[in-house]
Order: C-alpha cells, then structure tokens, then sequence
C-alpha cells in the first residue's frame, strides 16, 4: 500500500531533518522546545482526530517515539494551512517548531466539520494509547461535543447557553464534565485554552458550576478559591463530601487504650490505634454495637470525639498541678483530655456561654470521672474580669468560628455563612484571643502558654486573629509540638503576617483525613499592655494605629530586617509604659475594688498579693532590660 | 454556693452511710484531695449550690467564690441533690465515690448488664458475685464482671434470702445507673 | 440388798435354784439400784468377807474331772470354730460388701476371725485397742496361762467339801485360790457359756474382794467373759405371762441362761460405774467400760455406760480420756452395731456435757465428732422414684453438694454427679436389701438428730467464743481463751456441707466476729479474748468452706473475711503461728476462689509479695505461688509487673499505694509496682527466685503457665520438709527436679534477666528497700507495742477484779 512507503519516505526525510534545524534553533529556543514536547504528548493525544490516511502513519511514527517526524509529515501535509495560519513565519525552523502548537488549532478547526462515524476508528487507536482514564473522558467528551456539533475541545459556555441551563433542572453529569474540563485546562491553562477566553472566565465559570453542583454559597467557594489551587481544591471539596472516621479517646483516668481496646473488640468493634502521634486515640471501622452506647462508654472509658480535636490539647500540653481555662468548653471532648493529661490533679475552669451546651458538658466531665473542673457559664470575654489577669498557667480558646473546616459534619456551613458572618467571626475571636492572653500569668513556672484553634480554614478567623494578637500583646509564637499539619499562611492574598506564623499548624481533609483545623500555640512573653490597652481591657479590634501603620511599614522591608525592626518597636514601647505600668495597676486594682462584692474580700487580698510579688519581679527584670533594650538600640543605630 | 447546714448534713451523711457504711470516715475526713494547683490541696468537703451537693476539693471551693453564684454551674463531683420537698437523693455521678469506698456490691453476668443499664431492677437471675452479709434496704453498688461499676440501688432481699429466692425475683431495686448519662442527660 | 442379807442367814445351802429366784429379786431391784448406785458399791464393799467365806469354798477340785473338763473345752472350742464363720456371713455390718459383675454379693470374712483366734483376749479387730488395752490384754494373757498350768494342782468345785476346806486358808492363799478361781471360771464359762453360766455369780462376787488386785483381776477376766458371752441381740427378759405358759425344755434353759447372764451384766457394769469413781481402779473401770462400749454397744444397759464414758472422756487423766474418745469413735465408726442410737445417744450426751461445762472442756471432748460419718445419699434412697434431677435437687438444698467444690450451674459436673449418686444409691440400696438395716426414713431420723446435736454443740462453742471474756472469766480455766474452739472449727470445716441454710446467717456472723477479733486496735481495750492469728486465720478458712460448699445457689463474695486475710498477712509471724494453715487459707481463699475484684486482687499481689520478703522461705513460697494464681488469672493486675503506667493510670481513686491501708480495696496497691520480685530473684533458696524470677516474666510469655497448678499448700509443705535438710549449695539439683517441667530450662533465663535488671535499676532497688525495711520495721514496732497494750490492760484488770474481791471478803 502506499501508506506504509509514504510513510517510510517521510521517515528517511524526517530523519534528516532534525539536526540542522536543532543547530540553529538550539539557542534561542529552548523555551519553546520545553513547550515543544509539552505540545507533542497533547497533540498525540489529539492525534484520533485525524484522517485514516495520516493515522496509521501516525501510529507507526510515534511507535517509535520520533518526535520531529510528527512534526515534519504535518509540515508537508499542511503547507497552505501553515501559511495561513503562522504569524511570524520569517525563520521556517522556527515555524517547524512553533506548528506544533499551530496545527493543533488548525487540526481542531478541520476536526469540526469531521462527523461522528470516525468514532469507531478512533477508538482502535486509543487502544494503544498509555493513559486511558484521560483517553475516556475524551472521548465522551467528544462524543457529547459531537452530538451537539460543538468543537471537542473544551470551551467555555456562552451567555445564552448558560441562559438555557438556568432554565432548564441542572444536568449533573454535564455540569461534572464540565468541571472536569475546566480543571484541566486550568491545570496547563496556556495550552488547553480557548483563545480569548481569559483565565478569569473559567474561573467563574469553575465556581458557578462548582457551586451549583455541591450547594456552596457563592462567597464560601470564592474564599476556597482563592486559598487553594484548583486541582486541590477539588481534592478539598471532594474530601468535604465524605465523612472521617469515627474516632474515640482513651479517658487515661479509668482505663488504658490496650485494655480498652481488649474490651471492644470482644464486643465486636473493629478499630485500630489512631496513629503514631496519639497515645490514646482509637479509630473506629465499623461496629455491631452502637459505638455510643456501649457500658464502656457509659462508665466513661472512652469520648467520642474527632481526631482533629485531640490536636489543640495536645498542643497545650497541660502539666499536672496547673491553672488551666477551657474558654468554649462543651461539649467537653478537649476538656475531659485536658483534665486526664492533668490526672485530675490542679484546676480546670471549663467555661461555655450556651446554657444549651452546658448539660452536656457536665455530664461528659462527670462521666469521665472527671473532679478538678469548675464549670461556669460566662461569655469568654468576661473571664479576665472574673478569674483575674495574670492568673491561670495555660488558656486553650478553642474559639467559636464558621465551621468552615468541619462541612462534612455539617453541610449548613456550605449555604448559610457569608463575610459579614466571617468578619463577625474574626471579631469576637479577637477580642477572645485578647481575654484568653490576659488571663495568662507570663511568669507562671511551668506554663504561660496559650493555644488558639478552630475548626475553620478561614483565613481571617486563623492567621490573621493570631498576627493580631502579636500586635495586641507582648507574646510570640512557639512550635505547637505537632510534627504533622501545615504551616500556617504567612502572605495571603492582599496582606502579609508576621513570619513566625508558619509555626502555626494548618490541618485539611484531603491532606491529613481529619476536620479542617488551625492551631496556634502563643508564649507569653510578659504581663505588660501596649498603653493603648489601658483605657479598656478588653482589645478592641478597630483602633491601634500606630501599630497597624507601622507594621504596613514593615511589610514594605524584607522579612529579617521587618522583624528585629518590629522587636525594637515592641521593646520602645514596652520602656514607654514601663514608667505608668505601677500607675496602671493600680488603677486596674482601683476599678476592680469598686466592683467587687463585699463577699470577695480575701479573693481581692491574694491577688494584691499576687500582683505585689508581680510587681517586685518586674522591678527587678525592668533594670537589665531597659540595658538591655538600651545597648540594642544603640546598636540599631550604630548599623543605621 | 455554701456549705451544708445541721440537717442537711445529716440527710447526705445517712445516705452515703447506707452505701458506704464505715468508709464513710475515708470520705469525710481522712480523704486528702489531689485537685487544686496548691502544694497542700486540703481536705474534701461538701457543697451546696443551686439544690445540688457537691464533693469538692477545699481548694477548689476557694477558687470558686469568685465565681457569681448564678454562673456557677458545677463543681468538682457532683454527688447529689436535694428535691422541692427537701429530700436528698445520690444521683449517678455519685458513683465514682460510691464504688470506690462500697461496703455491698454485687457482680452482674454480661448478659445482664444491658438490662440494667437500661433502668431495669437486678434479677437473682443477673448476679453473678454478691457480697454475704447484705441486709434488706442496704445499699448496694452494681459492678460488671469486669469490675466496672455501673450504677447502685437498694437490696430488696438479703444475702442469706437470695439463695431460695427463684431466679426472676428482684434482688436489688435500681437507684441510678450509667444508662442514665445517655437516656436522661438533661435531669442530671 | 435383801438377797444379801438372806445370804448372810443361811450361807450353808446354795442350791443351784438360788440365782433362779434371784433373778426375779433383782429384777424388781433394779431401777432401786440404777436410783442409787453407790448403795450397791457400799453394801459391795461393805461384806467382802462374808462373801469370800463361801465364794472360796470352790477353790479345789479333783483331776479327774479336770480332764474331761480340758476335752470337753477343746471340743467346744472346735465346734465354736466351725460354728462361727457361718454365723459371720449373715452379719456383714463390718464392712460394704464387694458386689461383683454378675451382681452377687461377697461379704468379708476376715472381719471377724480374729476374734475367734483368742477368745480370751476379745479381739482387737472390733475395739481398736489404745496401748494401754493391749497391754492390759497381754498381761492377763499371761496371767490366764500361769493359772491354766496351777489348775493342775486344783480340783473341780464340789459343793460339800468347800466348807471345811475354806477354814484352814489363810488369806494370801485366799487370793491366790481367788485368782486361780477366777481363771478357772472364766475358761470355764468361755468354754460352755449355757451350761455353766452361773459361774458369772460366782466370779462378781470374787471381784467385790476387798484386795484391789482381785478385784482388778476380777474386773478385767469378767470382761473377757462378757464380750465373748454376750449374745448378738439385745436381750428382753419374758413377762409374767410368758412366765406362766408352759414352755420347752430348751426355751426355759435359755430364758434362765439369759437371765443369769442379764443379772450379772447389770450388776457388773453397776460395779464398774460405782467403781470408777474410786482412784484405784478408775483407770481399769473405765478401759472395762469402754471395751464393753465398744464391743457390745447393741447390749441392755447401753445408756448407763454411755453415761460413765462421755463422763470420762473430759477428764484430766489423759490416758482415761484417749480411752474415752476411742471408745466413743469406735460407737461412731461402725454404726452397725448398733444401728446409730448409740450414736445419736453419745453426741447427746456429748452436747449436754458442753453445755454443763460451759464450754470449758478438753478438746478431745469435741474432737470426736469428727469421725461421725453421715450418709448423704439417704435422702435420695426415699425419693429414688423421682427423677434425678429433682432429686439431686433437693437433696442439695436440704445439705449441700455432695463433692465440696461443685460449681452451680455447671452441666458436666452436675451429670458427673448423677451418675455418681445414683451408682451409690444403687450400692446402698441392695446392701440394705442384703443387710437386716432398718428403713432409711429411720435412719434419716437418727442421722438428723445427731446433726442437729452436733452443730448445737458447734454454735453453742462459737457463740461462748465470740463472747467477751468478762462473762466467761467466771468460769476457772478460761484465762487461755476457748480450748474447743480449734476443734470446733474443724469440725465446722468437715460437716460445712450439711449446714442447713438456717443456720447459715448467724454461722458466718459468728465467724466474722471471730475472725474480726484483734483485727483493729479499739478491740484490745475492750476485754475480748484474743484469738491467734492461726485461729482467726482458721475462722476465715472455714467461712469459705461452708460457703463454697453452699455455694449453688448464687455466688457470695466474702469481702470481709478477705479483709481479714488482708490484715492476718500482716500480723503472721513465721515463728508463732503455723504456716500451713496461712498456706491453706491462701489456697482457699485466694487461689481456689474464682474471679476477684481487681483491686482486691492487686492489694494481695502486692502485700503478698512484700511479706514474702521477710517469711521464712516455705511460708514465701507458698505466698508466691499465691501470687503466680493471682496473677495468672486477672490480667488486669499484670501492669504491677511493667513499670510504666501504660499511658494510663487504673488504679483509680486512690492515686498512690498505702501499704497500712486496712481494707485491700482502698490500698490502691495498682499504683505501684512489684519491685519485690527483683529483691527475690537474690532469695537464697533457688525455689523461691525461681518462681520469683517466673512471675517476674510471665508478662513477656504468658505461655508458660508451669508451677501455676501446685497449690500454696503443697508448696509449703515441700519447702518446710526440704528446709529440714537445706544447705544453699547443695540444694540446687534437689530443688530443680522438685521444680516442674519447664523450671529446668528456667534458671538461665533467670540469670539473664536477673543481672540485667539489676543493672537497670539497682540503686532504685536499694532505696525502695530502704524504705520498704523501714515500714517493716514500724509495722513490727506496732505489733509489739499493741502487744504490751493488751498485756497491761488485762492485767489492770485482772488487778481491779482482784481488789474488788478483797474489798467482799474485808466486808
């Protein structure tokens, strides 16, 4: 047949063809040659669009995988077109090179008016083709297009197509496609996209259909967005569909894990240790016995709770003998673990605001057997006032948030939050974050510490509460002890934090199969206010220009010089209100004397107590770090 | 919250008596409590606050007043409560307590345990340890074979008449049980 | 005492008629005697001459008849000889009999035989004979011999020669013609009872001399006589009207035999009882009465000798009361003879006397109870028409199981059981068939009687035990607490399972008290009498045992005895207080006990182990071995043996371990660990570090579970029996092929592990065993100084009573 002879002609002469074209090309362009061969493997994978003749030439040319061969048969194939159609046709080797991506256009544009009954050849061809999952959804995809007469190659629905959809019960496997498509041209968006169309449309388009096809609302998929690649981000969404395993912990105050898993397993549950980095975790498969109602669980050998939820305690690493404040308690999963960590030693104030939640909390604590909790029922910003500033060792605010992170247990999230919510959000937990630090005594021996988490992916509610608080008080950030999760976003978007926020821990669904969920572990350096604070305790987020102002300042520097910079800030103005801290604190004890009840006289003497020994110890430390503070200023300038 | 008054006392003490017979001393004064951050907790002591007693550590009830009655929700272990009317009853949380200082117990089969946990009264049928000695009315705590104490009541037969009683006749009326965290939650 | 007078009128005529008209006399005399019996020993005494003049006038005799007389013996002895053995068959009460294949029965022969052998010297296979019998029996042997080979020189009795010849002899003569006289009429008797019977007469009258010797002798030869005279049945002498109708030859001869015979029975036994009271011949009256007890207890006059012996069995001569207690055993152990009256008799009598005695009595006095034996099967014999398990219903209900540890609701057994009974009842069915027994309802009756005397017996000890001394310190003798209360314990301990549940309640309530005695100091102060530790120990042993054995109705759970236990470990001293009895009671109550509390168990484990540092090496083994069960079998307690919490704490409330605490469930010994065994593994006894060194490892290879099945007791036996001979050196082959399988390969694994974990925490060890001594040394601090404490309050108020009775007498 003529073909194979063709085909072998071609062969010889593209043989020789390559090499005097490599020479002169070589240097100026080795970009293109890297998109050269990004282009082959797409066009080879178009290469079923074409006419019978050229394809079986085609297959025995790319059996042996002679790149330039492809590209000169369709050279001498396609002159006309290649006249047409090239733009800056001077250097024909160039032209060679660049047809590659030409072609494809122009083979796409004949490969329209190319009808359905090719099909059944092509599908021989794609037999040999190595990745099939790709080849499949092609080819629905072009049996689809074909059926509608529209180009096989993805493009982005038109206005009045979208018009026709809004009308018409969503077709789900269409919108799927459709998603599907998107994502992959974004995946190599210079290539696969339609000319004209801007990466911003198939963005849009990507969210709208997203959107309509998991129920988001068009703000939350829009915050996606924007923190995740797309690729990923389907993983993401993907991962919110399905449920994580159940997970339960061993209450260490009445049992050990090894017996307890004995015990459950002989009533037929089968589980696993949770993973290396819990001692006490079990990971439930599937059960004969409601996993909650077992007389285990009822004597209080084991918590339901999620595995996401172990990380902040485990974060705070509570020591035994300590002060320690749960700000949002219920339902008592953190609270009970944070309270066997302590073997039930010391106290643990566990405050929730919701009454509803309290009964809930109680009889969790009470289950568990656990006897060092106070339970009080106050809004977490009033703690300060009522347990005192400077007075417990360690705070965990696992704060309210969005529950953004959490969609697989509750698929309301999806709909119901919007930015106001978010900003609410943000607001209350700084203004939380701020109690919480308050409440933290910096010269505790053992502690000092405080942990912040939510179960939101948030931005705003996470890094951004934590860069603000870095500003608010004089604390620092220090590793959560998790060796797992990921670094918290130090740029986002528009805005910058501090660097020390990649200490904090993000956790995903798709990436670590547990809830969405932020931890950030805060060291208190000292008890000081910036002298803003003083008028009113309680942080409120809006003012604190100078900080702000200057911390825009920083952001214009490079990261190293920004934070010793910000560090001398800290320590000038620390030295400012040094002077009126004696003053402050008096005042502070002034006000809280008015408030207090005759009946908490002996409560106000030890913290007078407190507060004296505080004082003294700040005397004392004042001296050496205004030299301190002194010689590194000196220095600063010294290097200015 | 506040300390119980003269007969308050007494109505908590004969109850926990009952259970807890002798041991009733380790209770009240030889216990030395562990919860408090303090070098030296103190003692354990009993507290009132909203109709409910608590068994609390001294130095957690120190911690606490500063905390408004009306905020307060509970505090170390809750042991019980007293009624409208002034009765005191034990309610379940009470059972840690119990369990640990109990002077009758009886050991229920595994078959039995879930009836039991289900606000059923214990069948002679369902024990399978029970201590000698049980007079009617005292009170007795229920453990699994495992030892897992799983609620308490009052014996409705002694030791000595549980051993020609036939196996379905009540050996002990049911005051609280475990089951009671999940069925009755909001009552605690 | 008419007849005597009468006598004393007219000595010259003693028809043979006499005893005729005699025995009617006596027989209207005998309730006046039974009334005042010392009359009969007075007036006995009193006329000894009178008597001998003509008792003696028997004493020569001519060699002629002497001959005939020797044949005439021989004969009857042969035809005896073949008589006997027939006579035996029919009366197999001495043992079961052997029942073969093809379902005939064979009684045993031999039982009898021996008496047979020597007539003279009643036989030792029925009355098992103390030494002292024997060698009574010996000498009289001999005695009868020397008297045989005089005879020659004597003559048959003739009536109208005795007279004149009794004149001319002097007393020492007189004796010896007695003695002659006595032997001589005795193997007369032996040899024809029927014909010469009235010799009997002639023989008690010889044995009311004044001389002792004679009348010892004459003692001893008559209860020869008797026991081999005495018919098989109890004799009933014919009434008037039988008198009147006219009857045989023959019928008359025996009526007059038996009630010669009857006559001279009564009035001997009435010599012996009224004669026991006298110093001299106490001892011989009372072996007389026991063999007598022993040998013919289906005889008339059982009662009075009951009465003499149970009266006896608590005196202070020790050889009288090992006489006593064997007679009495001997009632109980074959019950055929009698058909268990007798029994029921004894115990009665026995349980009055305790009460009279108010409990002060010689352990002996009880200890006898305990070869009663009781026939459990007897119930089911009456209702063998049920079916079984009806009956093995009831009949547990009405006393216990029949094996003392048989599980409730465990199939297998259960049917073991049955088979077990019900080839038993079979058995005893035909062997009452085969024997003349009486119906089983009598003997249910009999046998319910005797239980019910005896536990009366039992509780009336405890409750006197449980009392304070101030109300029994009336009593002399009660300075040393309750002499009966150990053998009570036993007994309790072996008839547990015939307990009625009734009883039960205030039986453990008792026990409790007791073994709760001493426990807390407050006790001491008040004057109770302290109990040993072995005692108490023993209280608590036995509470289990009558629980476990009533166990089938549900499974009680005897927290306060392990209380007990608990604190017994405690105070046990090596030295003091028997070890084997704190062996058994582990065994018992720790290792033969089913399922504990885990904190119980722990606080053993823990305590245990401790102490088996400062017990002698039997004692800690045993301890050890205790451990090993307890630890074989709830696993929970296997975290004492790794040192870390396991990322959990169960030990609960109680956050560290309090060695002093009292009660095991608030010692929270789950905190601690078993550091004990590291101190063990350097035992000087290679037994002891071995299992140390077992236990130590179990939890890396439960697999080897070796030595688990040797119980506490066995343990400790062994070891005490090997300490006798120990030297450390040479021991160690002894030592490991006493080990089970399994221990051989163990020592070099010992070794390994033994200088590797002393590297790891020696100087931990040291200071623990610091510490650890410390406590030990208070502890032993507190028991001497608790000690002085009783000794001084007593005596203070010993002091005050004393002073008080001063003050009476001065006034």
């Amino acid at each position: 047949m003529a073909g194979p002879k063709l085909g072998k002609k071609k062969g010889n002469r593209a043989s020789n063809a390559p090499p005097r074209k490599k020479q002169k090309a070589i240097f100026t362009l080795e970009k293109e040659l890297e998109k050269e061969d990004f282009l082959s493997d797409s066009d080879s994978k178009d290469e079923p669009e074409k006419p019978e003749d050229s394809d079986n030439e085609e297959q025995e040319v790319d059996s042996d995988e002679e790149e330039q061969g492809v590209v000169s048969d369709e050279e001498e194939q396609e002159v006309y077109s290649d006249s047409e159609m090239s733009s800056d046709g001077d250097d024909p080797f160039a032209n060679d090179i660049l047809q590659g991506s030409d072609d494809e256009v122009s083979e796409e544009g004949r490969d329209e008016d190319s009808d359905s009954d090719t099909s059944d050849i092509e599908k021989k061809a794609r037999a040999i083709d190595e990745e099939k999952a790709r080849e499949e959804e092609d080819a629905e995809a072009e049996l689809q297009l074909n059926i509608k007469e529209e180009a096989d190659e993805f493009r982005l629905p038109t206005a009045e197509e979208l018009e026709q959809e809004a009308h018409r019960p969503p077709d789900l496997s269409n919108l799927q496609r459709r998603i599907k498509e998107i994502v992959r041209v974004l995946s190599n968006f210079k290539s696969l996209r339609q000319d004209g169309a801007t990466r911003k449309e198939y963005v849009d388009q990507l969210k709208m259909d997203l959107s309509s096809y998991y129920g988001y609302n068009d703000f939350l998929i829009e915050a996606l967005v924007e923190m995740f690649p797309v690729v990923e981000l389907m993983e993401l969404i993907e991962a919110f569909e399905k449920p994580r395993p159940i997970c339960l912990r061993t209450n260490t105050l009445k049992t050990r894990r090894r017996d307890l898993a004995g015990v459950l397993l002989n009533r037929g549950v089968n589980l696993d240790p949770l993973s290396k980095w819990s001692k006490v975790g079990l990971v439930v498969y599937d059960s004969q016995v409601p996993i909650g109602a077992t007389p285990e669980y009822m004597a209080g050998h084991y918590m339901l709770q999620s595995a996401s939820s172990f990380l902040p305690v485990m974060a705070l690493a509570p020591q035994e003998k300590e002060r320690i404040v749960d700000v949002a308690a219920a339902p008592g999963g953190k609270t009970t673990y944070i309270a066997a960590l302590m073997k039930s030693t010391g106290i643990l104030y566990a405050n929730e605001m919701k009454e509803s939640r309290l009964k809930s909390l109680t009889a969790n604590i009470h289950r568990m057997g656990v006897t060092n909790t106070i339970v009080c029922n106050y809004d977490g910003r009033e703690l300060p006032k009522v347990l005192g500033n400077n007075s417990v060792d360690r705070v965990l605010l696992d704060a309210p948030c969005s529950g953004t992170g959490v969609i697989s247990k509750d698929e309301s999230v999806k709909t119901s939050k919007s930015a106001l919510d978010i900003q609410n959000c943000a607001h209350l937990q700084k203004q939380l974050i701020l109690a919480a630090i308050d409440m933290v005594d910096a010269n505790s021996k053992s502690g000092g510490y405080i942990v912040y988490s939510t179960c939101s992916i948030m931005v705003a509610e996470n890094e951004a509460v934590i860069d603000y608080a870095l500003k608010k008080r004089d604390v620092k950030l220090v590793p959560c002890g998790l060796d797992f999760g990921r670094p918290g976003f130090i740029r986002f978007r528009g805005h910058r934090f501090h660097t020390s926020l990649e200490k904090t821990r993000r956790f995903y669904p798709h990436v670590h199969n547990m809830d969405g969920f932020f931890v950030a572990k805060l060291k208190k350096m000292s008890n000081s206010k910036p002298a803003s604070q003083q008028s009113e305790p309680l942080g409120e987020v809006e003012d604190a220009p100078e900080l702000t102002e200057s911390n825009d300042k920083n952001n214009a520097e490079d990261n190293g010089q920004k934070q010793q910079k910000k560090k001398v800030v800290a320590k000038e103005n620390k030295k400012l209100n040094n002077g009126s801290i004696k003053f402050t604190g008096e005042k502070a004890n002034g006000e809280r004397i008015k408030k207090k009840k005759p009946s908490r006289e002996e409560i106000a003497e030890t913290r007078e107590k407190k507060r004296e020994a505080l004082r003294e110890v700040k005397r004392k430390a004042k001296a050496e770090r205004r030299a301190a503070s002194k010689k590194k200023i000196t220095e600063a300038e010294g290097s200015k | 919250m506040r300390p119980l008054d003269e007969n308050e006392t007494t109505l908590v003490f004969n109850k926990l008596h009952k259970f807890v017979g002798n041991n009733l001393k380790n209770i009240v004064l030889e216990s030395q409590s562990h919860e408090g951050p303090d070098a030296n907790p103190g003692r354990y002591c009993f507290r009132l606050q909203k109709k409910r007693v608590y068994y609390v550590s001294e130095s957690l009830v120190k911690r606490a007043t500063n905390i408004k009655r009306e905020k307060l929700v509970s505090l170390g272990t809750q042991i019980g409560k007293f009624t409208k009317s002034g009765k005191f009853f034990l309610t379940i949380q009470s059972l840690n307590l119990l369990a640990a200082n109990a002077k009758h117990k009886v050991w229920l089969k595994p078959t039995s345990e879930m009836s039991f946990l289900y606000g059923n009264s214990v069948l002679k049928g369902g024990v399978g340890r029970i201590t000698e000695n049980i007079q009617v009315n005292d009170g007795v705590v229920v453990f699994s074979m495992a030892d897992v104490p799983l609620g308490f009541g009052d014996a409705a037969k002694s030791t000595v008449d549980c051993r020609k009683m036939d196996p379905n006749g009540i050996v002990i009326h049911r005051h609280a049980d475990i089951g009671e965290y999940l069925r009755m939650e909001d009552e605690l | 005492m008419g007849k005597k007078k009468q006598k004393l009128v007219l000595p010259p005529e003693l028809p043979p008629e006499v005893p005729d008209e005699d025995i009617e006399v006596s027989d209207e005399d005998l309730q006046f005697f039974n009334e005042n019996l010392e009359y009969a020993g007075f007036v006995s005494n009193l006329d000894t001459h009178s008597i001998t003049k003509h008792v003696t006038r028997v004493a020569d005799a001519k060699e002629g008849d002497l001959e005939s007389l020797y044949e005439k013996r021989l004969r009857k002895r042969l035809e005896n000889k073949e008589k006997e053995p027939t006579a035996v068959e029919v009366d197999p009460v001495d043992a079961l009999p052997v029942k073969t294949l093809d379902g005939q029965l064979y009684y045993r022969r031999v039982a009898k035989e021996p008496k047979e052998a020597e007539p003279v010297s009643g036989d030792p296979a029925l009355v098992k004979l103390t030494k002292a019998e024997k060698r009574a029996k010996l000498k009289k042997l001999r005695k009868e011999a020397k008297k045989q080979a005089k005879e020659e020189v004597q003559q048959t009795p003739q009536a109208e020669v005795l007279d004149e010849v009794k004149k001319d002899l002097t007393a020492e003569e007189a004796t010896e013609m007695k003695k002659y006289k006595l032997a001589e009429l005795g193997t007369a008797l032996l040899a024809d009872p029927e014909s010469n019977i009235k010799n009997i007469k002639e023989m008690l009258e010889i044995s009311k001399d004044g001389n002792s010797a004679i009348v010892i002798l004459g003692l001893k030869s008559l209860l020869a006589v008797f026991k081999d005279i005495i018919p098989g049945y109890r004799i009933r002498l014919p009434t008037e009207k039988e008198q009147e109708m006219k009857v045989s030859k023959a019928v008359k001869k025996m009526r007059f035999y038996e009630s010669t015979l009857l006559s001279a029975y009564k009035a001997y036994v009435q010599k012996l009882v009224s004669l026991q009271h006298q110093a001299v011949y106490k001892r011989v009256a009372v072996r007389c009465l026991c063999t007598l007890l022993a040998a013919v207890p289906h005889f008339n006059f059982r009662d009075s000798l009951l009465a003499a012996v149970v009266k006896n069995i608590t005196s202070q001569d020790d050889v009288v009361r090992k006489l006593c207690g064997t007679a009495v055993k001997s009632l109980f152990m074959d019950e055929g003879k009698h058909g268990g009256e007798a029994t029921v008799e004894a115990v009665k009598m026995i349980a009055e006397l305790v009460k009279a005695h108010n409990c002060q009595l010689h352990p002996d006095s009880v200890e006898v109870f305990l070869s009663l034996s009781f026939d459990e099967d007897l119930g089911k014999s009456r209702s063998s028409d049920m079916d079984n398990r009806t009956k093995n219903k009831n009949s547990k209900k009405r006393k216990g199981g029949d094996e003392p540890n048989d599980m409730p609701n465990n199939q297998g057994k259960k049917i073991r059981k049955e088979m077990i009974s019900k080839t038993r009842e079979e058995v005893s069915a035909d062997f009452k068939a085969a024997s003349l027994a009486q119906d089983p309802q009598e003997q249910r009756r009999l046998q319910s009687q005797t239980l019910s005397a005896v536990f009366q017996t039992y509780f009336r000890i405890l409750k006197h035990a449980v009392l304070p001394i101030s109300e029994t310190s009336s009593v002399p003798g009660a300075s040393r607490g309750h002499p009966l209360l150990a053998s009570c314990l036993n007994g309790i301990g072996k008839f547990s399972h015939l307990i009625d549940l009734d009883f039960m309640a205030d039986l453990m309530h008792c026990l409790r008290k007791l073994a709760g005695r001493d426990s807390k100091l407050g006790d001491s102060s008040e004057n109770y009498s302290c109990l040993t530790v072995s005692e108490r120990l023993r209280c608590c042993i036995v509470a289990f045992k009558v629980m476990r054995n009533n166990l089938d109705a549900l499974n009680v759970d005897l927290q306060e005895f392990f209380v007990q236990l608990y604190n017994l470990i405690l105070e046990f001293r090596p030295g003091r207080d028997q070890g084997e009895v704190l062996a058994e009671a582990l065994k018992i109550m720790l290792c033969d006990d089913r399922q504990h509390d885990m904190q119980r168990a722990a606080a053993f484990i823990k305590r245990l182990s401790t102490f088996s540092l400062c017990f002698g090496s039997a004692e800690s083994m045993a301890a050890l071995v205790t451990v090993k069960h307890l630890l074989l079998k709830n696993v929970n307690c296997r975290n004492l043996l790794d040192n870390d919490a396991g990322g959990g704490s169960v030990a609960g409330a109680i956050a560290k371990y309090q060695p002093h605490a009292v009660d095991p469930n608030r010692s929270g010994a789950l905190a601690s660990v078993l550091w004990e065994l590291n101190v063990l593994l350097k035992h000087y006894h290679p037994a002891v570090s071995s299992i140390a060194s077992g236990i130590s490892t179990m939890n890396m290879n439960n697999s080897q579970v070796y030595h688990s099945h040797v119980s506490p007791q066995q343990a400790y036996m062994e070891l005490s029996q090997e300490n006798m001979s120990f030297a450390p050196p040479t021991d160690i082959k002894t030592a490991n092929n006493k080990r089970q399988k399994g221990m051989d390969k163990l020592p070099v694994k010992v070794g390994s592990d033994l200088n590797l974990k002393v590297q790891f925490d020696e100087n931990e060890v040291r200071k623990k065993l610091a510490e650890h001594f410390f406590l030990l040394r208070d502890i032993q601090e507190n028991e001497r100084l608790r000690s002085e404490l009783d000794r001084t309050t007593l005596s203070l108020n010993l002091y005050e009573r004393y002073k008080k009775r001063k003050k009476r007498k001065t006034r």
